[in-house]
This record gives structure tokens, sequence and C-alpha cells, in this order.
């Protein structure tokens, strides 16, 4: 508990360390985006105006420490500003609308493809050198080494265009409204599909190769002997036994993974016109717009600090040896 | 059945199959293991001590494999058992004592679940039965029954290891095997545990089939004694019989080379060289290039065990019967 609780220390460090560089990288490029917007409307706005969007945005022209303190404010207080690409609705409302659905997607597909990846990893080690282990490793690899957006692509094609089973864009279909309804989920759950399966194709292989060869340096342990010799039923060494101790190094990685969730899928999001986080930091990008772009990477940032927390939150669960430190 | 020797081992034969062909870690070991008997095993690291321990429950992993032989318990054939029969055997009848106290037991799991899962695995106890019996067998070796929900770090070298005393005990079953199982401790925890050991094979009666590189711990405990080199016994004997006339100059050698307390000052001689090549084990004798007496004969023949007075036999082309 003592060792969790100094972990958390460690990561509030760290958020208060990426707010502050938050701060200061934008206002150390030159002129600042109200101008910039300014100069994008060329003219058509009041000074005033101006005027109230530098307000917005924080850049009062104040000294920095108190720029830096009305930074700190407005950011406890959940506001990040008015997004210039979706002027004049906040960049909180904005994030909102894409953070939902990349969460649901880069999520469900990392996860998926860990457990998975994983499971795999753990049979195809136990049976070294069969069938199964003799195919399927080389293949997913394969299929992980193509060019991302050309597999997302293809997979786009076959499903959502030749054979048309599956919707071609889009999170949800249309025609609906968002709401709990059990056609809206069905809906949401048949566009994620094909996104999802392309991603969790694209990263399975990495998983099972992983996960595989630390199952492989666990199998040689004398405690696996062991348990082979007190007779247990095969299933319970392979997972209570071996799997358990095979994933502890796997997790670090499966964190890291979870961490960059928020930041989006870019690619996919762009194949299968899916409104994620990715989507949003393209147009951010595309137009300059700053608070957009600071609070997307604050919410990367917070996410990869959340799932490293949880990552060591997890590791004391699994492995006893963290516990008590 | 009371002339059923307990464990008896025929001309068993483990090959660990290398990219470069199979290579012989055990050739044509045969022993006889009575009810009641504590026999020592000892030889050099690579004398195939350990390959023998694990091929006896068929727990040796590839590339290990057993090529031949018969292992016979109580009269039937390990060795020809089905999985199923193979797993019922396990533990119940042939319990482990592993060489690397830090290794043998699982470090995510606690001592207790260890413990408990062979016991609900063999026995089909209530979680309940399971949980008491594991905190008897813990006071057996002396631990604290709280100690069943601590992870196997939490204890020290000499706990862990008599905590593997008592896991080997849960069954109560016919025969242990103590492959080393104080190698890895340090001189006072390895005088508490073998004098555990000790204790309990006098309360319980154990059959043992001790495993060892060292002569002076085997001496304290084995009825009998092999002594294996190069995949091969080379001599047995009782352990009074073995010390006081080793024949094979190989048991000589190993003699020679550790410290007795008791009787006169003598001169430590070690054993010239270093064991042989597995993969490239010579014509003959494979301990004729260590060897100051070797003949001509020791060169071509390979000398078979044979029996050279009560109960000894000896595996040597030099011993006259």
């Amino acid at each position: 508990m003592r060792y969790l609780l100094r972990q958390l220390g460690l990561y509030i460090l760290a958020a208060w360390a990426s707010l502050t560089l938050n701060f200061i990288v934008p206002r150390l490029a030159p002129g600042d985006p109200a101008s910039a917007m300014f100069a994008r409307y060329k003219g058509q706005l009041q000074p005033e105006a101006l005027a109230a969007l530098r307000e917005a945005f924080g850049f009062t022209g104040g000294p920095l420490h108190e720029q830096y303190a009305a930074y700190l404010v407005h950011l406890f207080r959940g506001d990040l500003g008015v997004s210039v690409a979706y002027f004049p609705a906040k960049v909180t409302d904005v994030l909102a609308m894409g953070l939902g659905w990349t969460a649901l997607l880069t999520g469900s597909s990392v996860v998926v493809a860990f457990a998975l990846g994983s499971l795999l990893g753990v049979i195809a080690a136990w049976r070294r050198g069969g069938a199964f282990d003799a195919t399927l490793p080389p293949l997913l690899v394969f299929l992980g080494a193509f060019p991302y957006f050309w597999l997302a692509m293809m997979l786009l094609y076959g499903f959502g265009f030749t054979l048309d089973v599956l919707p071609l864009r889009h999170a949800y279909a249309d025609t609906l409204a968002p709401s709990m309804s059990v056609s809206f989920v069905a809906s949401v759950v048949e566009h994620l599909l094909l996104p999802a399966t392309s991603i969790v194709l694209a990263s399975v292989g990495g998983w099972m190769l992983s996960m595989r060869s630390s199952m492989i340096g666990v199998l040689a342990e004398d405690y696996v002997t062991m348990a082979h010799a007190k007779g247990l039923s095969p299933l319970r060494i392979m997972f209570h036994y071996a799997a358990r101790n095979a994933l502890l190094p796997n997790v670090t990685g499966f964190g890291m993974a979870l961490g960059f969730v928020l930041g989006g899928s870019l690619l996919t999001e762009i194949v299968f016109s899916y409104p994620g986080q990715g989507y949003l930091l393209v147009q951010a990008v595309r137009s300059q717009d700053y608070p957009l772009m600071q609070g997307i990477f604050l919410t990367i940032t917070m996410a990869v600090l959340a799932a490293n927390f949880l990552v060591d939150v997890l590791y004391v669960w699994l492995d006893p040896r963290t516990r008590g430190r | 059945m009371a002339d059923v020797p307990l464990l008896a081992v025929e001309d068993l034969v483990v090959e660990y199959m290398t990219p470069s062909g199979p290579v012989r870690a055990v050739d044509a070991v045969s022993f006889v293991l009575a009810r009641g008997e504590v026999l020592g095993l000892v030889g050099e690291s690579g004398s195939g001590k350990s390959t023998v321990a694990q091929a006896l429950a068929r727990i040796l992993g590839p590339p290990a494999m057993i090529t031949a032989g018969r292992v016979l318990f109580e009269g039937s054939d390990v060795l020809a058992m089905h999985e199923d029969d193979l797993r019922r055997f396990r533990w119940r009848k042939m319990s482990f004592v592993l060489q690397s106290a830090m290794n043998a037991l699982c470090p995510v799991l606690t001592i207790g679940e260890q413990i408990i899962d062979v016991l609900v695995t063999h026995e089909r106890t209530s979680a309940r039965a399971a949980r008491e019996r594991a905190a008897h067998l813990l006071e057996l070796v002396g631990i604290d029954p709280a100690r069943l929900t601590s992870h196997p770090h939490e204890l020290s070298g000499g706990m862990r290891q008599r905590v593997g005393i008592a896991l080997a005990l849960a069954l109560d079953p016919p025969l242990i095997v103590m492959d080393e199982p104080t190698t890895a401790l340090d001189v006072v925890v390895q005088h508490e545990v073998l004098s555990k050991i000790a204790e309990l094979k006098e309360k319980l009666g154990l059959s043992v089939l001790f495993i060892t590189h060292d002569m002076s711990i085997v001496s304290q405990f084995a009825t009998r004694i092999g002594v294996l080199y190069a995949g091969r016994l080379v001599e047995m004997a009782p352990t009074r019989e073995l010390f006081r006339a080793p024949r094979h100059p190989y048991t000589k050698g190993l003699l020679g080379s550790f410290v007795s307390l008791h009787g006169p000052r003598r001169r430590l001689a070690g054993i010239p060289g270093s064991p042989p090549d597995l993969r490239r084990l010579p014509a003959g004798c494979a301990f004729r290039a260590r060897c100051a007496e070797a003949t001509a004969r020791c060169a071509t023949e390979a000398p078979v065990l044979r029996g050279i007075g009560e109960d000894h036999s000896t595996a040597c082309h030099l011993v006259s019967p």
C-alpha cells in the first residue's frame, strides 16, 4: 500500500510537470493563436474580439507567473479555453465528442488484442513445436507486417464494399439518434467491428510472440517441473503456475498501449471515418487550433500517467513480491 | 507381494536430443530401493543424478527422452502408464524435494495454495480440511501455520526448503525423492534442514532416494549408496562398506576429496582432470582418462556392473571378485 501511495505521488509530480510544459511550449512559439486567428479572418474581426479571444486563450499579456496561475486555475475548473477550429465551442466540449468514441474503439481493441494474443501465446508455448505453434505465430506476424492502412483498407473494401455486410463509415447509423436503445447499441457494435478487427489483427501477433517467449522461459522453471511432479492437471499448471508468471513482463507493455489509447488511432479513424480523437487532432493541426491541441495532448498525457498507475496496481495484484515494499 | 521391492529401476536410458544427435545422460542404470531404505545417489554435476530422479516420475521435459528401460514401482511400470494414471501416481506414490529452494515454489502463489492444491487434486478433500492438513504439515517441519498465507519470497531459504519437505509429505507417499535438498543453503541452515529430514525419517519411517554430490551428507543418511559417473552406475554398496572399502577408483577419489572431522589426519586428494564430454564418450571405461591405474583393457572394453561381495557391486576391470 505504501508502495502504491509513493507511486501515486510520483505520478502527481509527473502530471504537474507535464501541465507546466504544456503551458510553456506554446509560449515559446512566435506569435499567439489569437493573432493567428485574427489574421485568418482578414480584418473582419473587431479589435475588441481579438482582446476577448486573447483573454479566452489565456494570453493576457500579463507577467508569465500571472498567466501561469490563471492557466492552472482554469485547468482545475475544467476550462481548457475555446477551440479555434470549432469556434466558439469550448475545447472540453469538442474533446468530449471524440473521447468516448476513441476510448471505445481503441480501448476495446487493445484489450481484446492483448487478451487474445496472450492466450494464443500461452497455448503456442505449451505446445511448442506443434502444428498450432508452427502455423499461427508466422501467420499473425505476417498480418502485422502489412502496412496498417493497407490492411484496414482491404478489410473495408472486402467486408464493407464487396460483401457489403458491415458499414463503411462513422460510429453509428446516421438515421439513429444516440440513446441507450437496443437498436442504437447494435448499430454502434456493428460499426465498431471492422475498425476494431483491423487494429486487433495488426497487433495481436506482437502480443502473442512476447507472451510465447516469456512463457517458454517460465516453463523451464523448477516450480513448473514441480507442478508436473505434483500430478496437477495440465490446465492448472498452464494457467496458475506458468501463465501468471509469464504475464508479468507483458503487463508493462499492456499499460503503455493502454496509455496511448486516448491518443486515438489516427489511421483507423481516417480509413473508417471514425469520429475519434485522432480525427480531432488532425483537424486541430490543420487549423492551427492550439487550445484544442493542448487539450488533446493533455488528455493523452493524463491517460498515459493513469495507465501507468493502473499497471502498478495490477502488478501489486499479480506479483506478490511488489507488495509490502 | 512382500518380495516386490518398492522401486526397481531396470536398464534406464535417458537421452538428450540435441541438433548434433542424441546424448546419453543416463546409460543403463539399474538399482533397487526397498521399503524403509534411504538410498544415496552420488556423483559430480553432469553425472546424470538429477536426470535419473526426474525420469522416475517422467517429469523430464524435452529435449530429454527416456529411450529404454523400466521403472517398476510396487511392481507396475511407470514408463508404461497412461497420462491419467501417471497423474494419479505422481506425488501420491512418489514426491519430490527439488534442488533449489529458491525456485521450486511458484512465486505468485501462497505457500498454502501450493500445499492445498495437491491435497484437493489427489484427495478431493474439502478446502477446509485441506487447510487444516496444510497447517499440520507446516507444524511438522517447524514452521508457524500462520505462514500459510505467506508467499515464497517472504520466507528464508531454509524455511522455503522446509516448506518443500512439508509439501513432499502432504500425501504421505511411500517414496520421497530428494534431489540435492540442501545445496543452495549455507552450512548452518543446511544442518537445520538435514536434522529435520533425519527426525522425520525416524518418525515417519520414510523411504528416500537421496541425491547429492556431497559425500559427507549422504553418509549421515543413506543405508546404501550408488555412485554415478558419466551416466553409469560405477559402484553400489551399503554405506559402511563403501566408506570402509571403496573398490572403484572413482569412488576412492570421491572419498579422498572431502574432509572428515573424525579419524586420523590425512592429505586431501582430488581427482585429476574433469568429467568426460557426454557427446564424445571414449571407447572403453569412461573414467579411463582420469584413472591412474588404467590398463590397455580399459581402453577397449567398457566394464559392466557386477557383484564383488555381499551387496557390493562395481564396474571396473581392475577389481577381481
